[in-house]
């Protein structure tokens, strides 16, 4: 019998027995077969041998209560934005703002008793808002205070907040509004008025001695809407670097004149605040007042209202979403608001492109913002049809605030949605838009699983 | 003799075993969500190329887990150390669609030694059925035109975790007992990704239950033959479910269910012939499922009949015994298995084929198997899977006893 060369024989097997091989050969055939697998989400055989125990249906037949509320009053101090004018508008009626503040307490140098008075003037820079028709001639004035600012123990300053002014302005000026300009300033001369002050530099007057003195001699300012024939809001930067009154002088050399400028700046930014006047008369909204400040939609033309600075607000209820609670084992997966605004309101206007939604009770008061599962606030998504308005809709996810509700088996009636906008643009906007109540309805949408 | 492994063999089979891992489900098939789904079989390593065959066989170079009595089979200097894994390739086919699924994971741990010159013991665990399944469908949505993607799916199975004795009565019969923890979880759930929402339905199971062997040997011209026989007395499992509803946010309990679930008493036959290294076998097993009712209207329960038969031959020929010798093995298999559905029966049938490769001495072995096969049927709408599936049955051994010398 041949004795086999051991060394040869196990080269022989080497390649049976190598392990890569037939390693590489698995990675091989599992790569093959899964490249060539029916995605998992798509693999359906067996369909018939499942038994369904969960069934989802849509329902959009609950009512929907829709109202306007109107709030009392909003919070407009220290947005640092002075907005000014005024404009008609045919679904809310007259809308206007006038912008109140100090100034700063400076002291101040000695002028030489040569100098010359030449001018003074409200100096002010476009914030970039504006609001109705720039393209129009625009009429502000400025005017002096006869008390002073006073936060009377608040910490802020409302939008329902007024305070005496002297009826005859200091200044008045005519312009074309450049909202978009920023570098741009506009000047609104008050020659008198700064000649006065002028003076009373030049004779180190007592009043300027002290800021208490000082603020109590000036007291304060408000910028108004010069004329009812205003169409628009514009807004200027109110803070310490963008509004000034200005003071220019001169002084006479003997071959040539010095020119020079004293500079007063904008003051307590805590007392700057926005008033807003609105007039309902001939609008849908005539009798909200009256109305203890809240008005169904079925009395205002099937429509509800939002504007931000007026305060005005749609609220909705859900009168008959208790009812699901009369079957057993059922979760709400999925609730959706849907609603359009009325498609003849936002020609002059555009439409608010984010609504956020707040909790309301009984007294229609602005509580917690919604939020999703994050804790982020939930905003609309929005469509716009610009063209035909046909398909301008927007959508909103209510299911973390239904699921909530439903928590204690309860549905409160009571607790209702406001819906807004975010808290800066609330009460620095002027931002508007008209909910539409019947044609179609408001529509909750939710998707119900009961199994 | 005494080589140690090396080192990129190992690596290498871990590798495979990463890669085959990675895809979790241990079965897949849409039959699996009756009753306790795919019923395995014990047949592991070497045997699986060999048709499934083996109550015959004694353990030797590897477990055999078919029959207790086949661990009086087992070497009194080695402990084996055995691990199995598999990949599998199935394409489903209804009359009018086909679709395709690969699956892969662990199968089995086993260990085995003798801890007297009577007996012989082996523990580990191997699957006794397996669920797994991923059914999408398009439902509709009441009260709109819509309709969303509901998938059904299930995991989970009944594990055995055994502790077997073989003792040998007299040199030519063995007698075996298993001791068996079945354990094991069963989930099925109804979900909705887009929607997020999953109603889950999940039963523990557990009991513990005894399965016998028998294996006589005596000789016929040179030929030795074996004659293995195994019972099962059957077991209600004990069950304790959990049904859930699961939303974006909430997770309610449901009012839970009652199942019953029971393993079957079992019977089976295996006869072997043996002539130096070339061994056949061929096997009869019965399941009898018929009667227990797993309350569903689409399945009937019959009793599940399995044969199968098996060929081990060495590469170098009949006693020419070498450090260097290859084992291949062929076979096949046929099995009604318990279900009927739709008045369908549900039948596998396979071919298989295989060799274990010594790996760094004739005391390791890896044992490679490839099996062909098919499961169901096309009719009233049911489908057929035609199947590929490969093994890897890592079997292990070291000396206990015997000092090395050679190292």
């Amino acid at each position: 019998m041949k004795v086999l060369n051991p060394g040869k024989k196990y080269k022989e097997l080497s390649i049976l027995t190598d392990i890569p091989v037939w390693f590489l050969f698995a990675i091989f055939i599992t790569t093959v077969f899964t490249i060539s697998c029916t995605e998992a989400d798509k693999f359906t055989i067996g369909d018939n041998f499942v038994e369904s125990q969960t069934n989802l249906k849509i329902i959009d037949t609950f009512k929907i209560d829709l109202s306007t509320v109107l709030l009392d009053s909003i919070a407009t101090s220290g947005t640092g934005v002075a907005l000014v004018g005024g404009y008609e508008d045919e679904e809310f009626g007259t809308i206007g703002s006038e912008s109140y503040f100090e100034l700063a307490y400076r002291t101040f140098d000695d002028v030489e008793d040569l100098a010359i008075f030449d001018s003074a003037s409200f100096v002010m820079v476009y914030s970039g808002y504006s609001y109705g028709d720039t393209t129009s001639l625009m009429k502000i004035s400025i005017n002096q205070l006869t008390e002073s600012i006073d936060l009377d123990g608040n910490s802020y300053l409302y939008s329902n907040s007024a305070f005496d002014y002297s009826q005859v302005p200091l200044g008045t000026r005519l312009f074309y509004p450049e909202p978009h300009s920023s570098d741009t300033s506009l000047s609104i001369q008050v020659n008198d008025f700064g000649n006065k002050i002028f003076n009373l530099i030049i004779d180190q007057d007592k009043n300027l001695a002290t800021s208490d003195l000082f603020l109590d001699y000036l007291k304060g300012f408000v910028i108004t809407s010069g004329s009812s024939d205003n169409r628009a809001v514009v807004g200027f930067l109110a803070d310490e670097s963008h509004l000034f009154l200005k003071i220019y002088y001169h002084i006479d050399q003997e071959t040539s004149s010095e020119d020079h400028e004293i500079s007063i700046p904008f003051g307590a930014s805590n007392k700057q605040f926005n008033s807003i006047q609105y007039d309902f008369t001939n609008t849908e909204l005539d009798n909200i007042k009256s109305d203890n400040n809240e008005v169904s939609s079925d009395e205002t033309g099937n429509k509800a209202y939002l504007q931000a600075l007026v305060g005005l607000l749609p609220k909705i209820n859900f009168p008959t979403l208790q009812n699901v609670l009369l079957e057993n084992n059922w979760k709400i997966l999925k609730a959706e608001l849907i609603f359009e605004p009325v498609k003849t309101s936002y020609d002059l206007f555009p439409l608010p492109e984010k609504l956020y939604f707040y909790e309301t009770d009984k007294l229609n008061r602005l509580n917690a913002v919604l939020k999703d599962a994050n804790g982020d606030a939930l905003i609309t998504s929005f469509t716009l049809d610009d063209l035909y308005k046909e398909e301008t809709y927007y959508t909103f996810d209510i299911t973390t605030f239904i699921n909530e509700e439903f928590t204690d088996s309860y549905f409160d009636y009571e607790h209702g949605l406001l819906i807004a906008l975010n808290g800066t643009e609330l009460k620095s906007t002027l931002e508007r838009m008209v909910i539409e109540g019947k044609k179609p309805p408001i529509k909750l949408k939710i998707y119900y699983l009961s199994y | 003799m005494c080589k140690p492994l090396k080192i990129y063999n190992l690596l290498s089979f871990f590798l495979v075993f990463i890669v085959f891992n990675a895809s979790s489900q241990i079965t897949s098939s849409p039959y699996s969500i009756f009753g306790l789904g795919c019923v395995e079989g014990n047949s592991i390593g070497a045997t699986k190329a060999m048709g499934g065959t083996g109550i015959a066989f004694m353990s030797g170079h590897s477990i055999n887990t078919l029959n207790p009595a086949s661990y009086g089979g087992l070497d009194s200097l080695v402990n084996v150390f055995e691990l199995g894994v598999f990949g599998k390739y199935t394409s489903y086919n209804t009359s009018n669609n086909s679709q395709s699924f690969f699956n892969a994971n662990i199968k089995y741990v086993a260990m085995g030694f003798r801890v007297a010159p009577k007996l012989a013991i082996s523990f580990g665990i191997i699957p006794y059925s397996t669920i797994g399944y991923n059914i999408n469908t398009a439902a509709p949505i009441e009260g709109s035109n819509l309709e969303y993607l509901k998938t059904f799916s299930g995991e989970g199975g009944v594990n055995q975790f055994y502790l077997g004795g073989g003792y040998n009565i007299t040199k030519d019969l063995v007698f075996g007992i298993n001791a068996v923890y079945l354990f094991g979880t069963v989930t099925h759930s109804e979900s909705s990704e887009s929607l997020y929402y999953s109603l889950q339905d999940l039963t523990y199971l557990s009991n513990i239950n005894l399965n016998y062997g028998l294996n006589y040997k005596f000789m016929v011209n040179s030929w030795k033959y074996n004659i293995g026989l195994i019972y099962d007395n059957g077991k209600a499992l004990r069950t304790k479910n959990e049904s859930t509803i699961i939303t974006e946010t909430e997770t309610d309990v449901l009012k839970s269910h009652s199942y019953k679930y029971k393993i079957p008493q079992t019977f089976g036959i295996g006869l072997a012939l043996e002539k130096d290294l070339f061994k056949i076998g061929m096997d009869y097993e019965m399941k009898k499922w018929k009667g227990i009712d797993f309350n569903n209207p689409l399945l009937e329960t019959r009793n599940s009949n399995r044969y199968s038969f098996g060929v081990e031959f060495p590469s170098q020929g009949i006693r020419k015994r070498s450090s260097k010798m290859l084992f291949y093995r062929f076979g096949a298999e046929y099995c009604g298995s318990y279900l009927i559905i739709d008045k369908v029966p549900i039948n596998y049938r396979s071919i298989s084929f295989g060799a274990g490769l010594p790996v760094g001495g004739i005391l390791n072995v890896i044992n490679l198997s490839l099996e062909l096969g098919q499961n169901g049927s096309k009719k009233e709408g049911l489908f057929k899977e035609n199947f590929c599936t490969l093994h890897v049955d890592l079997s292990l051994k070291d000396h206990w006893f015997v000092k090395r010398k050679y190292d």
